[in-house]
């Protein structure tokens, strides 16, 4: 498992947009993915865990993600919340 | 932001998202919510053109921000014949929680919805809501469910 907090990068919080995009892509990789909030942990393949979290830009949040490619989800993702490309 | 029945519709005839929204926002301007119906309606079509709010289970909640939103409002609305959303899952919609906040707001809205999502993501309270008849019924569940 490969676990790793950061700060969000997105004016306008993970919604709307960014927020499918996430789960777009959070859903093409094998592993399990769990976004955290706090002590708030949510299906990071769900829109509605993600939103049921009100992420707002420059939170922190913390990505756990186990499987098989479990590592190149994360460096995906981490782009993705914290420079907004995929 | 409490969910009032003045804010709770049945029966809402539309055949398209666009005519639905249009329908909701214009009872928030019925109530005084809403000063200028046009202009809220783009706010919330805007929205969904970005990504749908179409969450799954026949449910949406769309949702805008606008100068021409007088006060935070919570409405509900349940459509006659569910209709096409561009939903997460694929299905149609036919119910509506709308939440309209004024352009100073900036955090109300989230917070609404993160709670409704928290909800929606439980299937007793999707079955729940689907057996609600009356403003009143809708009033008093949401209420203690959103408290």
């Amino acid at each position: 498992m490969v676990e790793k907090t950061l700060v969000v990068r997105m004016p306008q919080g993970l919604h709307a947009r960014p927020a499918t995009q996430f789960i777009k892509i959070s859903q093409t990789f094998q592993s399990s993915i769990q976004v955290c909030k706090a002590a708030h942990c949510v299906d990071g393949k769900s829109i509605l865990g993600l939103m049921s979290l009100a992420v707002a830009n420059e939170e922190s949040i913390t990505l756990k993600i186990d499987g098989t490619d479990e590592k190149v989800a994360l460096e995906t993702l981490e782009r993705l919340l914290t420079e907004g490309v995929s | 932001m409490l969910i009032e029945e003045r804010f709770v519709l049945f029966h809402v005839s539309a055949q398209t998202q666009q005519e639905a929204i249009e329908q909701v926002i214009k009872k928030a301007s019925e109530q005084h919510r809403v000063s200028l119906i046009k202009e809220v309606v783009t706010a919330v079509m805007q929205r969904e053109q970005e990504s749908s709010t179409g969450f799954g289970k026949g449910i949406a909640i769309p949702h805008g921000k606008s100068a021409f939103v007088l006060e935070p409002t919570l409405l509900f609305a349940r459509l006659t014949d569910a209709i096409e959303w561009n939903a997460m899952d694929g299905a149609p919609v036919d119910t509506l929680f709308m939440i309209l906040v004024p352009e100073s707001n900036h955090t109300t809205h989230l917070q609404i919805l993160a709670k409704l999502a928290r909800k929606l993501m439980h299937t007793e309270f999707v079955n729940q809501l689907a057996t609600l008849q009356t403003p009143a019924e809708v009033t008093t569940f949401i209420r203690q469910e959103l408290a």
